[in-house]
This record gives C-alpha cells, sequence and structure tokens, in this order.
C-alpha cells in the first residue's frame, strides 16, 4: 500500500488536475471536433495553449503545477530545466524562475554558423536535466531533445508536461530510460469535465471511443 | 537606475556574456565582441536580478503598454520573466534568420490598436528589432519603442529612430567595458 505521503499527493494532483481543466476553459484551451494533429491522426479535442502567453497569472499558477509535480515525483534538488521550443520554453523558463533552477534549451534548428550547438545555456557532463514540454503526445519531441541534451553531456531521465494525451508517449520515453510525469492525464481532465457538464453532450461518446483507442495501442 | 548600471555590469562580466575575437554582423559589419546571453537564463539568481533591471526599465521609462513582444527563442526566456514580473502579456516573434521557416512567424496573440514593447537580450546594427518592427506593424500594432538589456551602440538606436523607433538600454557596451577597466 501507498504511504501517508503518497496517498496526499495522489488527492492534491487530482485537485491540481481540476484545477488546471479549469485554466483551460477559461483560456478556450480545450477544442472539440474534428482535428488533425502534426502526426497526420485525427483526433476529436485538441488542447491549444495560444492564448497563455496573454495571462501572465494562469502561466504561473500553471507552472506551479510543474513545480508540484517535480517536487513530489522527482525532486528538484541539483535539477536544471530543459525547454523544448516552441511551447516548452517559456513554461520551463517560468518554472525555472519560480523554482530558482538553471534553465537550458534546446535549439529548434542548430546554429548554421559556427558549431552545430543544439543546447543554448549551461550543461555540463553528468548534469541531471528535466525536459520540459506543453503536452505529449507519441513523445517524439521530447525523445528528439532528449537526443540532444544527452548527446551534450546531460543525464536525462524525467520529462514533465502538462497533459499526457496517452498516445504511446510514456511508453516510448520509458523505452529510452524516461519517466514521463503529467500535471494530469487527458482521460482523468476529460472524464471530470464530463462530470461536470464540460464536454458536448454529442462528442462524449466519440471523445470515450478515441481515448480507448489510443490507450490500447 | 545609475546604482544598477554597476550591479548588472557585474553579473554579466562574472558570467561571461562578453566575449572577445572577430565576429561578423549583420550588413557585413564586424566586432571585436561578441555579446552571448544565452547562458544568463542558466544563473536563476542572476537571471532573476537582471530581468528585475529589464523590467524596473519598463516600469519607469515607458509609459502605459497593452504587450511585451520577444524577439527569437533567445529573447523568450527574458520575455516570459519580464512578463511575470510586471504581470503583462507577452507574444513571440521569430527571428529574421535563414533556418527559420516563417510558416508561424508569431507565438502568442497580438491585436491591432495594441501598444506594444519590443524586447531583445541585445541591440547592435539594430536589424533584427528593425524587422520585428516591421512584422509587428503589418499586424496591426503599435510600436515606438525597444528596451533591451545591452545596447552595443552599433548603430541601432539610429536606425530605429528612422522608424520612430526609441530604444532604451539598461546599459551599453561601453559602460560594462569602462567598468571592466576600472574594475
Amino acid at each position: 500500500m501507498y504511504g501517508l505521503e503518497t496517498k496526499l499527493w495522489i488527492e492534491k494532483k487530482s485537485v491540481l488536475g481540476k484545477e488546471l481543466a479549469t485554466i483551460l476553459v477559461g483560456l478556450g484551451a480545450l477544442r472539440f471536433g474534428d482535428f488533425t494533429l502534426t502526426s497526420g491522426r485525427r483526433s476529436p479535442y485538441y488542447i491549444d495553449l495560444r492564448l497563455l502567453p496573454s495571462y501572465p497569472s494562469a502561466l504561473e499558477r500553471i507552472a506551479d503545477m510543474y513545480v508540484a509535480v517535480m517536487e513530489n515525483e522527482i525532486g528538484v534538488s541539483g535539477l536544471k530545466v530543459a525547454g523544448i521550443p516552441t511551447a516548452g520554453l517559456p513554461l520551463a523558463t517560468a518554472v525555472s524562475l519560480r523554482a530558482r533552477l538553471p534553465l537550458i534549451y534546446v535549439r529548434e534548428t542548430p546554429k548554421l554558423h559556427g558549431e552545430m550547438k543544439m543546447i543554448e545555456g549551461v550543461l555540463s557532463e553528468g548534469d541531471e536535466v528535466v525536459l520540459i514540454d506543453d503536452l505529449a503526445t507519441t513523445g517524439g519531441s521530447l525523445l528528439k531533445a532528449a537526443s540532444a541534451v544527452r548527446a551534450s553531456g546531460g543525464h536525462v531521465a524525467h520529462a514533465v508536461v502538462l497533459i499526457d494525451r496517452e498516445e504511446g508517449g510514456s511508453e516510448n520515453l520509458a523505452s529510452a530510460g524516461i519517466e514521463l510525469h503529467a500535471v494530469s492525464r487527458i482521460s482523468d481532465l476529460l472524464s471530470w469535465l464530463e462530470a461536470v457538464g464540460g464536454i458536448p453532450a454529442d462528442k462524449v461518446d466519440t471523445i470515450k471511443e478515441y481515448l480507448k483507442e489510443v490507450r490500447g495501442k | 537606475m545609475s546604482d544598477r548600471v554597476p550591479r548588472i555590469a557585474e553579473i554579466l562580466r562574472r558570467r561571461n556574456v562578453v566575449k572577445q575575437g572577430s565576429y561578423l554582423l549583420h550588413l557585413g559589419n564586424s566586432s571585436e565582441f561578441y555579446v552571448d546571453m544565452r547562458t544568463l537564463p542558466s544563473y536563476p539568481d542572476d537571471f532573476d536580478e537582471v530581468t528585475s533591471a529589464l523590467a524596473d526599465l519598463l516600469r519607469t521609462g515607458v509609459g502605459e503598454f497593452d504587450r511585451l513582444v520577444g524577439i527569437g527563442d533567445g529573447a523568450a526566456p527574458f520575455t516570459v520573466a519580464v512578463s511575470l514580473k510586471l504581470q503583462k502579456p507577452y507574444a513571440i516573434v521569430k527571428k529574421m534568420e535563414a533556418e527559420n521557416s516563417f510558416r508561424d512567424p508569431l507565438v502568442g496573440e497580438l491585436h491591432p490598436g495594441e501598444r506594444v514593447i519590443l524586447l531583445d537580450d541585445v541591440a547592435s546594427t539594430g536589424v533584427t528589432l528593425a524587422c520585428a518592427a516591421a512584422m509587428v506593424r503589418a499586424l496591426g500594432a503599435h510600436v515606438d519603442t525597444a528596451v533591451v538589456l545591452v545596447d552595443r551602440e552599433l548603430g541601432a538606436s539610429k536606425l530605429l529612430s528612422t522608424m520612430g523607433i526609441g530604444l532604451l538600454s539598461v546599459l551599453r557596451l561601453s559602460d560594462m567595458l569602462n567598468a571592466r577597466k576600472s574594475s
């Protein structure tokens, strides 16, 4: 059985998940319909955090959620945070400021001139680095970032996202030795939202089917 | 303001952001100094102090505005830090560089009619700031002020003034070099 501390964290985390859902609804960041993801897969829901930069208080609150996950599931002492552009970099910056942790980031494209540097910031051999991104779907961009950090000598064992879309990211990362942490899994977030009537009635079945299908893979 | 210059200069010097060598700039210019601020966010306390200085400059020097617009990933950490300190919205425009695609030139929102302040870590020739200003104006926002941490005094102020944009900086490269000599 879990100890008290773990049980309390599980409770706290479910509260954070509900607060996150509330923030996302407030930002209009959760949309239901028919969307094509970057992978080409069609999805009945879409998370769009494009408005987050316009709401600093929401960004701050969300950064604190990342920090809570890191403190309770990883331990922040001695960590460096790595932002993954574009969406992960502002989040990682806010996390680094709230937790007073050094920030590094992965370049989107290597510098054309000079050395083909993929990492910006101070990274030394053996540094413990936690990757920060907004969402995990299949984990592709997190894996790419992990390779870049590892190629520069950093040690990567954890990645933290706001929402795990549960489309294989956790498994794909695990096979590269990286544990995926999320403030909320999409299934938890959506089932709570459904319970309070936050999902259009005609979309509920499609979304459930979709989640069942992607999680089963 | 004046008390802050030596303190910030000391941080930048300690963190080795000014490198000596021969460096190629925009417009075919070259310089014996290179200012690389990208390691600064790796030192949380120093980063906090430096971005607080930027926030103070914005609080006192630019009047009312609607949004900060940072230029490129390099400026993103600085922009986010200042946005949180001032509780002001921000957006990031992509930097005009050959390696960038411009499919999505803007991260975040920008509303027509907003007064935005451009934010970057360093101003050199001003070409990057001028391009960003043109992009922001094309999207319908007003720009009359750009704020940087370090002005290298390589023409940015003059170039931007031809666009009706004033350049404010926490310090000039000459302040840093003078501080270096005197210490």
